[in-house]
């Protein structure tokens, strides 16, 4: 008890100096009244507690917007001309993701379109690909459907009734990675915008290890995502030191149609069990989540300085031939979209 | 008080602020915004009889 309290003192001692130079009242609760905003001291809309501050309804999305725009700035994610194709599944993370790039397109002009896949999950896809064309017809974003059914002649569902349901994570993650890369590349972009938040990324960093996947731990960040080939089309990520949490609040916040709701196969993941472990950790600690993605983002650099998997994050070195049976970039003869059909 | 969770009235104790009726629901702050009489509200926000009180479960995988 006496180290946890002691050790509690000492994170709350951190958290003071933090939102003193981030410009922030005392603690809520102690000077300016429990339920107030820490900026203003109107009555607060959310707790916040990564930062040990209740904020109102206007200070949390202003604090939300300049932190998605600073880690497109910091990360260089877009350039003035530039076609970027936002991977849009139509729930709450890809539909904020393209409020906030069609709010940077106004003032840094680049064309924006979506594409969303389908990939045939009954009584889930059905609700969010709705929200997604509600969205693009709002914002006037073009938006490209690619369904399974067509492209593979099979739904997931019933690919993983053959399959198997256990590894429905596996293989939609390659299938929809393969589609949104070939029709982004065929539609002329430069870029992908994929929703990952800081939660996914926090989750994604303790998988690769659990895993003992430090090449896969090499090539992601901000801006990674496959090895550098014309064939890809290179993946940005602008919510990725954003929570998903707040992800939520800023949709509720902004009216932005949102269906809260698990993807059918979710909980057999996996991402699942790290992220409920990574949550309850959160709960005890918080701040855990951020402190994950900030130290990852530390320490890839520096294990990149120097180490074999800089050859592939610098790009271009390793070789990327195309699969012999459909013609996309494989690293082998067959590509593991092709060689998971297969068997 | 009344109180839905993800759109079903839920059955709780009444509680005096929202980190309480959460603890009573068994939910984690990390997961979940809480709208008091239509208004996102902070864990720390007291609540009465009167209110109308919305659990969204907003962290999900997929």
């Amino acid at each position: 008890m006496v180290s946890s309290k002691s050790g509690n003192a000492a994170l709350g001692a951190a958290a003071g100096q933090a939102r003193k130079r981030a410009g922030l009242a005392p603690a809520a609760g102690e000077k300016s009244g429990a339920g107030a905003c820490a900026r203003c001291g109107k009555p607060a809309a959310i707790t916040l507690r990564y930062m040990n501050a209740d904020l109102c309804q206007s200070h949390f999305t202003r604090m939300f917007e300049s932190r998605v725009k600073r880690t497109v700035r910091q990360y260089r994610m877009l350039k003035k001309g530039e076609k970027v194709a936002v991977g849009l599944s139509g729930g709450k993370d890809s539909v904020v993701m393209l409020r906030m790039l069609h709010k940077i397109s106004q003032s840094l002009p680049f064309e924006l379109f979506a594409i969303t896949i389908d990939e045939g999950i009954a009584g889930y896809r059905g609700k969010t690909l709705q929200v997604a064309k509600s969205e693009c017809r709002k914002l006037g974003v073009p938006l490209t459907v690619v369904s399974f059914r067509k492209e593979f002649r099979s739904s997931l569902d019933t690919l993983l009734k053959r399959k198997g349901r256990g590894r429905a994570c596996t293989y939609c993650g390659v299938m929809r990675r393969y589609l949104l890369n070939k029709h982004a590349r065929k539609l002329g972009a430069d870029k992908i915008a994929i929703g990952h938040n800081s939660d996914d990324v926090a989750q994604t960093v303790f998988m690769n290890f659990m895993r003992n996947e430090p090449e896969r731990l090499g090539r992601f960040g901000p801006l990674a995502g496959a090895v550098e080939d014309a064939a890809f089309v290179k993946r940005i990520k602008p919510l990725f030191t954003t929570p998903e949490r707040d992800v939520a609040a800023y949709a509720v916040m902004k009216g932005i149609e949102i269906k809260f709701a698990e993807c059918p196969y979710a909980a057999l993941a996996f991402r699942q069990y790290v992220r409920q472990m990574l949550n309850e950790a959160e709960e005890k600690y918080p701040g855990t989540k951020l402190r994950i993605v900030k130290s990852f983002l530390e320490q890839n650099q520096l294990m990149l300085d120097g180490s074999k998997y800089r050859i592939e994050k610098a790009g271009g070195k390793r070789n990327v031939s195309r699969c012999a049976s459909c013609g996309e970039p494989s690293s082998g003869k067959i590509c593991m979209l092709c060689s998971m059909l297969e068997r | 008080m009344r109180v839905t969770l993800d759109g079903k009235d839920a059955k709780v104790a009444s509680a005096a602020t929202v980190a309480e009726l959460l603890a009573l629901l068994g939910l984690s702050g990390e997961e979940t915004l809480v709208k008091v009489n239509g208004n996102l509200s902070p864990n720390s926000a007291r609540l009465s009889q009167k209110d109308e009180v919305k659990v969204l479960r907003v962290i999900f995988g997929g």
